[in-house]
């Protein structure tokens, strides 16, 4: 990094806002810059983080890179694929054929929760952390703090999922400006700076969720049709249908417990994993598990077509919701111009073959499937810091938002792929003299019984002025707002009153919930990262005293006296400073320096310029 | 960007609401002012028609409406708003209102309704002739759905004809709305209640092909054909 920065002018730390795809296997985040979006890459790092949290008796958990290298040494300390949690009950989960190396519970309003070293944690919690080390990255990347960030989430995210979303970025300390689709944020990576009008599909597999959504683009705006999907299907299914193979190789030489001991079930994961990988390349790879301790040393051939044979029933899931989705916005593949892939899973080379022929075009793949998203997140912070008002998203709401009436049946009030904002006022009358109270049950879904659809939570109102029985008219008025996410606000229509609304969430946390998490867990984040941030600005004063130091002679023959004083002081602090483990003395101390460094720069800059030496640092030259 | 259709400038006299309380532009919808990109205050925005600055009429320009609403959404969209009550609730009250008037049937229940003619609960029935097709139709889905011998390319090769000719009966009906609605009969007119129980008719087409769509999706899933939907 350079600190002698050519722009010298300006002083202005403006707003870092990023846009952060916060994927099932791996996070990324992009910023826009100047002309367009761009993935975060700090040196030497590569731009995408690996979902996973490892989680130590003591101290604070590690996220990515390290955490994932952590999933053979602590199989049961290691989560990988937190989102397949967030927003949803144990049974959700499908834990018998689906079992994982970590404690999986549930409470009471069915959240369902890991258990670490005798601890619960929440998905909210675990991706909070990831975000955490999601923001870290954009950190060290853009030398700034992150200001606020676009979250992504899978179109078919019903209201839980994106609460559970929005908790974990609150308990992280980050602000969030939107929930964007996936499918929506690829668009718009996709469709920026293009003149023609189009009907795309977005084909969204990643690796928990798969999500297709059709959308016009014309003049800048990009507007949902339809979309549909389905949250539990992604390259984790793919994974697990090698697993399975193994484990029927397996069975007739190793007893069943085993099949749910943690280090197997992260080693089995791991290694179909990198033989589904190795697929999409060759005909041909080996599913290899090496565990000694347990007695297993496994090896399978597996040909593409073998694998295929196994994925086949996923891909056609896949195509379903596409038929679905074709069918909800009434068009025809005929009239889609053009079907973009989004997510690590649609590498696989039945996934490209079947939509291919689905849809009776080749895809779009000139944009890199693991990016897209996170770079059409980047575009809409852009978009919604001021940056640009060409770009306007219209989004639905994919499920039909209905409440529980007497018999157990439901009763719609906002249909699927209704644009998004929208809103539906229902009314409400009391059955008995003198009630002050009305519960509902709000779901979504699209199944006629309420018992068949997902439950969001049981709403109260409260403080309804007693009245005679049918007499008291409460309009409840259900918003959905431009993230998707319900809002349920009262009033008693006769008197005005507003009546209070108690949400009991199923399958989320209340609101003091969120602020407690806030407090307690997350005060010992800041104390780490202030460590961390020690460290990185001694660095920066280190360099850049070095930089002063080669630039002595300049500093004393042509810096004026006044100048020459600051600078000289400033460096003093500086090497006092270095000398400590005071964050806001080493801040200071290294925000002076640079300061008091300028005016050395501008000499040095047009030294720089009338020498034509562009793009290289002044400490290399 | 193209201007609004110059025969539809100003807004319709019984909103009371002419000129931009902040920067006395004129309004052509009471959302919002694309002068000043205000968001304006009003209790009760309307009908759809008001919101979009038309006249109350069936037959709508499409396009027009379309660029109406990209303009609209431009100024309200919380996106661009910003992410306050005011502008969610204008957003969702324009998206509704769009809605409303791009779908024939729903836009042919809104003039009905202006026109203070019969809604569903006070007018159920549908037109005679209509109730005999009705009949026959209800007949061959039954006869299909109970069948479950069949395979799923023949019960396919029975519902396509079906919603073929159920189509095009919804088409002939919308024409005959639209011959009805123009020019808008007075409110409270006699023919108002032909028109409700065409409207009905148009409900129970509407209903009976989500049923056969939803039919073919379920074939489709099963057999895992990738025959193109509709």
């Amino acid at each position: 990094m350079g600190y002698i920065e050519l722009d010298v002018v300006n002083n202005d730390a403006p707003r870092v806002v990023i846009g952060i795809d916060l994927g099932t296997t791996n996070s990324l985040a992009a910023i826009w810059e100047d002309t367009g979006p761009r993935v975060l890459t700090p040196d030497g790092l590569s731009a995408s983080i690996p979902s996973v949290v490892h989680v130590p008796a003591e101290g604070n958990p590690v996220v990515g890179t390290d955490a994932k290298a952590q999933a053979m040494v602590d199989p049961e300390h290691t989560v990988f694929s937190v989102k397949r949690m967030m927003g949803r009950g144990v049974e959700d989960l499908d834990l018998a054929n689906n079992p994982l190396p970590y404690k999986v519970l549930e409470d009471d309003r069915k959240l369902a929760m890991v258990e670490l070293h005798g601890k619960r944690m929440t998905p909210q919690e675990l991706s909070a952390w990831i975000l955490v080390g999601v923001l870290e990255h954009a950190r060290k990347a853009t030398g700034s703090e992150v200001a606020a960030a676009v979250i992504t989430v899978p179109a078919y995210f019903d209201d839980a999922q994106r609460q559970a979303t929005r908790d974990a970025a609150r308990i992280a300390g980050l602000e969030v400006l939107r929930i964007v689709n996936e499918p929506t944020a690829a668009s718009l990576a996709y469709g920026l700076g293009r003149t023609d009008a189009q009907t795309v599909a977005v084909f969204d597999l990643g690796g928990g969720t798969f999500d297709v959504s059709l959308l016009s683009i014309e003049e800048g705006v990009f507007q949902v049709l339809a979309t549909n999907g389905d949250t539990r299907l992604g390259g984790d299914d793919f994974d697990q249908a090698l697993v399975q193979l193994a484990r029927k190789d397996l069975a007739k030489d190793v007893p069943p417990e085993l099949f749910n001991d943690p280090a197997f079930l992260q080693a089995a994961r791991l290694s179909a994993e990198k033989c589904k990988q190795a697929l999409s390349s060759d005909p041909e790879a080996e599913l290899h598990l090496a565990l000694p301790d347990l007695n297993i040393n496994y090896r399978r051939r597996i040909t593409r077509p073998e694998f295929e044979a196994l994925i086949e029933p996923l891909v056609q899931r896949t195509l379903q919701s596409c038929r679905r989705a074709l069918s909800d916005a009434e068009l025809t593949t005929d009239q889609i111009d053009e079907v973009v892939l989004v997510g690590g899973s649609t590498r696989v080379p039945l996934v490209r073959a079947q939509v291919e022929a689905f849809f009776g075009r080749a895809p779009h793949t000139a944009l890199n499937p693991d990016h897209v998203v996170a770079l059409g997140a980047a575009v809409q912070a852009h978009v919604l810091t001021g940056g640009t008002r060409d770009v306007l998203l219209m989004d639905v709401t994919p499920l039909s938002l209905g409440i529980e009436t007497m018999g157990g049946a439901v009763s719609k009030m906002i249909e699927r792929n209704s644009t998004i904002p929208c809103s539906h006022k229902e009314g409400f009358s009391t059955y008995a003299e003198g009630q002050t109270g009305i519960d509902f049950h709000v779901i979504q879904g699209e199944r006629e019984l309420a018992a068949d659809c997902r439950s969001l939570g049981r709403f109260s109102l409260k403080d309804i002025p007693p009245m005679p029985a049918g007499m008291a008219r409460v309009g409840v008025r259900f918003a959905l707002d431009a993230d998707g996410v319900l809002t349920v606000s009262a009033k008693e229509e006769s008197t005005g009153a507003s009546a209070s609304i108690e949400i009991a969430p199923m399958h989320g946390l209340t609101d003091n919930e969120v602020e407690t998490m806030l407090d307690a867990g997350f005060a010992n984040a800041q104390e780490d990262f202030d460590n961390r941030r020690v460290v990185d600005l001694q660095t920066e004063i280190g360099t850049m005293l070095t930089a002063i130091d080669r630039s002595n002679e300049t500093a004393q023959t042509g810096l004026d006296r006044e100048s020459l004083l600051d600078l000289t002081e400033a460096v003093e602090a500086a090497k006092k400073a270095q000398t400590t483990r005071d964050l806001p003395q080493i801040q200071s101390a290294r925000d002076r320096l640079e300061q008091a460094s300028l005016p050395l720069a501008t000499i040095l800059m047009d030294g720089v310029v009338k020498g034509a030496i562009t793009g290289k640092r002044v400490d290399e030259l | 960007m193209a201007k609004v259709s110059a025969s539809r400038t100003i807004l319709p006299v019984d909103t009371g609401l002419h000129s931009c309380p902040h920067c006395d532009a004129d309004l052509w919808s009471p959302l919002a002012c694309e002068e000043c990109g205000a968001l304006l205050e009003s209790t009760d925005k309307g009908t759809p028609f008001v919101i979009f600055g038309l006249e109350r009429a069936w037959d709508i320009d499409r396009k027009d409406l379309r660029r109406r609403l990209l303009r609209l959404q431009r100024l309200v969209h919380p996106d661009h708003a910003g992410a306050t009550d005011q502008a969610q609730e204008a957003a969702a009250t324009l998206n509704h209102a769009h809605e409303v008037l791009a779908d024939p049937s729903l836009r042919a229940n809104l003039l009905l309704r202006l026109l203070g003619g019969p809604d569903e609960s006070a007018e159920r029935k549908m037109p005679q002739d209509f109730l005999m097709e009705v009949l026959e139709w209800n007949e061959t889905l039954d006869e299909i759905t109970e069948d479950e011998d069949s395979e799923p390319a023949s019960r396919e090769a029975r519902l396509i004809p079906l919603q073929d000719e159920l189509l095009q009966r919804r088409e002939d009906l919308l024409v005959e709305v639209g011959a009805a609605l123009m020019p808008l009969p007075e409110p409270k007119s006699e023919s108002l209640a032909l028109l409700r129980r065409r409207l009905n008719a148009a409900r129970y087409l509407a209903r009976t092909l989500w049923r056969i769509r939803e039919m073919r999706l379920t074939e489709q899933g099963l057999s895992g054909a990738t025959k193109p939907p509709l």
